[in-house]
């Protein structure tokens, strides 16, 4: 039965990434560019935070400039503990992950009430509000910063790379798979229904507020749980983690990706990530060829860059029904 | 705090609003009458400020620095509008926010490749380099005034426009109902382009006059996009009139909230607290205010659409 | 005992008055279409009933329960739906996503987060039995956008449908269909009678005569008359309130 609410993800390919990324450090470490595991760290991170962001943005119609507050809360959350000396794992993640979504809650339950450009507003000004009540906080770092004196404990040797990456690798994929079946689930129906009419939901005896709010949540938690691994993966904390920019270049990656694509968020991250990675190589000037590239990839690929496949498929059946 | 702080102060927050409002009375019209979100706004404020200052140095004259740099700038505007924005009205605002953050980088990228990293000094005219004396005691700086001046003026003129003329009643049909006045049959294009010119220009005299005060730097058009926005939310997207007055509510909220609150701080708390928490509570003010506004009035203080 | 008891209703914006001091039964039901002319104030009254704005003042009592606070998808839980006059389904979807989405708000928690609801055949086979009764069984994998106009008002009724209302607020749902498509139309409103009850808002006289067990007439915010056809066609006021307007017309037609 065909479906646009049901999102399908091919399980060859997949677990052909999955292999991939698995035998990576391995490869990594064989021809000594360890440094590159670290970077892969950094692209699965932002690319579960980014896919939080789909989920609310692409597949939830929620435009939120301040997704960016709970992806630094949960980096905060664990910098705090630690300098408070509880530097357990499986203490402060999951610490991180509770404020993520209580805070989500907050802010949702008054954002929401909010639509369009106005809803866009609010959720910026509690993210600047935040990142301002984080700079001010001198005892944890204001604006330079607090720095991780380890990484969090969790019975691993997290001070080695190959080790912290295995471990983000599971969480990842742990939580990319979570996202996937929530869309999918009853809930995820309803989330998206509602994007693409919210008031017949209504009325057709949906609680809509109720759903977004969660929704809104459970995204919030999931950045802030990307969040306590970056504060890991950087041993260091910055206020910027707040900043709009950053709720600005996370809406990027999204858009970039496809918005209400599964593979979105993934996708979106790691392009613009390893963009910024290779450009910075050839010149200093990477920042410009960025711009260009994002500005053609949004006049040229309306919907993203995972809509490629697709627009790959029908350039294809003309030919295939002359034949 | 005496009477004469006070009111520097205030001054300095009403002359902060009014170039507050010449971005904002821009980006107002342009969200409202084109639908577009424009987060490149910004940077046209930048690039004003840049030109404003290679010209001046270029020249040795402030005045021709300024208005070389604002027709520039207005160019660039043009330039944008055909080559990047005009395709874009059609799509969604995410596309719109995907396209303006790619120029963002482009531009302060750019910035950076023709003028350098460091910032860039723009001087004061010598003609206005003097304070001036407009109370007994009571100095003023006579380029902040100029601004003021120049500020009001555009604002009276920018009236003028928008209530007297033919032109401005198009700006205010399109602003009201965009598809009415496009089915009127107008120009849209040109109207279009004509507003992204102006609304260049006025980012161009704000960029060179704050430029000169502040400094010339790149990523100076990011932080004040976002009082921008703030300022247009709550004036009312679509209204010049709402631009003014939430404009200097924001530049004087911000100004007073950054001088006055630490001080006031200091009486409730002890010295360090209130050196850390006053910033923070003066820049959360600003967004505290724009919530409060809301909350009365959800669509702004007075939204053109009806 | 009625299924909807309207007390006084008011609605004011501004200073104009859109409901004035309205009250009305509705018996369970029954078909029971509401005429006036354009700007009498139907729409705000269906907005009213159906949650999406509040009255100034009065009350709306559904099945002896008091509903004017309560929000609107609460009332669609109680039984209480309504149709929109310009077609508001999900454009992009298909007829058997649109319809299932109805359906599963009526049947156990949607606050489900890991079962694949692809899967759920019970949920599917329902919508497809109601794209049968609504006349779109050839059209189930059709988006609703590919459909024609009359396909769509169908659709609009079978949202409605789907959410086994005990009361109907039919907003127009004849609205731009021609003579050909309206008589699907006709027959899915008329096989409720018995069943649920009808509040029909309707320009086209036809239907209205057609369907309606009692009419009342809406003018300038309240009902100025409620009867059978027969009485409403003799009825004087009416007569003067339509005088000249497609009432007329359709009374001296039918007559």
């Amino acid at each position: 039965m065909q479906s646009s609410l049901h999102h399908t993800i091919s399980r060859k390919f997949s677990i052909g990434i999955l292999c991939l990324l698995i035998a990576f450090p391995l490869m990594a470490t064989y021809f000594a560019q360890e440094f590159y595991i670290g970077l892969l760290s950094r692209l699965m991170i932002f690319a579960l935070v980014a896919s939080s962001l789909n989920l609310i943005l692409g597949f939830g119609g929620m435009i939120s400039l301040g997704h960016a507050a709970f992806f630094g809360s949960g980096a905060y959350v664990v910098g705090i503990l630690m300098q408070h000396g509880v530097t357990s794992a499986w203490i402060s993640w999951p610490a991180a992950m509770l404020t993520g979504f209580l805070l989500a809650l907050a802010i949702g339950s008054v954002s929401l009430r909010t639509r369009g450009v106005y809803f866009i507003m609010i959720t910026l000004a509690f993210a600047q509000m935040l990142y301002f009540l984080f700079v001010s906080l001198k005892n944890y770092g204001g604006d330079d910063g607090l720095s991780l004196a380890q990484r969090s404990v969790t019975g691993l040797d997290m001070g080695n790379d190959s080790n912290f990456y295995y471990l983000v690798l599971a969480i990842c994929t742990i939580f990319l798979f979570i996202l996937y079946r929530l869309i999918n689930s009853r809930f995820g129906r309803v989330i998206q229904a509602i994007k693409e009419n919210e008031t017949r939901m209504e009325a057709i005896g949906y609680p809509v507020f109720r759903y977004k709010l969660l929704c809104f949540a459970i995204a919030g938690s999931i950045a802030s749980l990307a969040g306590a691994l970056l504060a890991n993966q950087n041993m260091l904390v910055s206020p910027n983690l707040l900043h709009w920019t950053q709720s600005g270049s996370l809406m990027v990656m999204v858009i970039l990706g496809g918005v209400g694509y599964l593979s979105g968020g993934m996708l979106g991250a790691v392009v613009m990530l390893m963009l910024e990675e290779i450009l910075s190589g050839y010149t200093i000037h990477w920042q410009l060829y960025l711009g260009i590239i994002l500005l053609l990839v949004v006049m040229l690929l309306p919907n993203g860059l995972a809509s490629l496949p697709q627009k790959f498929m029908s350039a294809k059946k003309p030919q295939g029904d002359q034949a | 705090m005496n009477i004469t702080l006070l009111l520097e102060h205030s001054l300095n927050g009403l002359q902060f609003g009014l170039m507050l409002f010449l971005l904002a009375a821009g980006l107002t019209l342009i969200f409202g009458i084109m639908d577009f979100i424009n987060l490149a706004h910004g940077s046209l404020y930048m690039a004003g400020a840049y030109f404003a200052a290679s010209f001046t140095g270029m020249t040795g004259s402030f005045w021709l620095g300024l208005l070389a740099a604002v027709i520039v700038t207005a160019l660039l505007g043009v330039v944008l509008e055909v080559v990047v924005f005009r395709h874009l009205y059609q799509r969604d605002h995410l596309s719109h926010v995907l396209a303006t953050f790619a120029l963002i980088l482009i531009f302060n990228e750019g910035s950076r490749m023709i003028w350098g990293a460091q910032p860039l000094m723009l001087n004061i005219p010598p003609q206005l380099a003097q304070p001036v004396e407009l109370l007994p005691d009571f100095f003023y700086s006579s380029f902040r005034l100029f601004i003021i001046a120049t500020g009001l003026a555009v604002a009276g003129l920018l009236y003028f426009v928008v209530t007297k003329t033919r032109i401005g009643m198009l700006v205010r049909a399109g602003a009201s109902n965009r598809e009415m006045a496009v089915t009127m049959g107008i120009n849209i294009k040109l109207v279009f382009t004509l507003l992204f010119a102006f609304g260049a220009a006025l980012c161009a005299i704000a960029g060179a006059l704050l430029g000169s005060i502040l400094a010339v730097q790149v990523g100076m058009g990011e932080s004040i996009l976002i009082l921008a926005f703030v300022v247009i939310v709550i004036g009312g997207i679509g209204s010049i009139r709402g631009a003014l007055v939430g404009a200097l509510l924001v530049g004087l909220v911000d100004t007073l909230s950054k001088t006055l609150l630490p001080g006031a701080l200091k009486l409730l708390m002890p010295l360090e607290m209130a050196a850390n928490l006053g910033p923070a509570l003066a820049s959360i003010l600003i967004y505290v205010l724009m919530a409060g506004v809301l909350f009365y009035k959800p669509q702004g203080l007075f939204p053109a659409r009806g | 005992m009625s299924v909807l008891q309207l007390k006084g209703l008011v609605k004011r914006y501004g200073g104009l008055v859109a409901t004035n001091n309205l009250s009305l039964d509705i018996l369970p039901g029954e078909i029971h279409a509401i005429i006036g002319p354009n700007g009498a104030g139907k729409t705000t009254l269906i907005h009213q009933i159906s949650g999406a704005i509040a009255p100034n003042q009065g009350q709306i009592i559904f099945n002896g329960e008091d509903v004017t606070a309560t929000s609107m998808h609460e009332r669609v839980k109680l039984g209480l739906a309504r149709s929109y006059q310009i077609t508001n389904i999900f454009q992009s979807y298909t007829v058997i996503d649109n319809l299932s989405l109805a359906i599963q708000a009526r049947s156990g928690s949607s606050m489900r987060f890991w079962r694949k609801a692809i899967y759920e055949q019970a949920l599917f086979e329902k919508a497809r039995q109601l794209a049968s009764d609504i006349g779109l069984a050839e059209h189930c994998n059709s988006k609703a956008c590919e459909l024609a106009h009359g396909e769509q008002r169908q659709l609009e009724l079978g949202l409605t449908l789907a959410t086994q209302p005990k009361l109907l607020l039919l907003d127009e749902p004849m609205a731009g269909t021609g003579h050909e498509e309206s008589g699907k139309m006709l027959e899915l409103i008329a096989a409720l009678r018995g069943k649920a009850a009808v509040i029909l808002i309707e320009h086209d006289m036809d239907a209205v005569f057609k369907l309606a067990d009692r009419i009342s007439v809406l003018v300038a915010g309240s009902i100025i008359a409620t009867g059978t056809a027969e009485q409403i066609r003799q009825n004087p006021e009416v007569k003067k309130a339509y005088l000249g307007d497609e009432m007329d017309i359709a009374l001296k037609e039918v007559a």
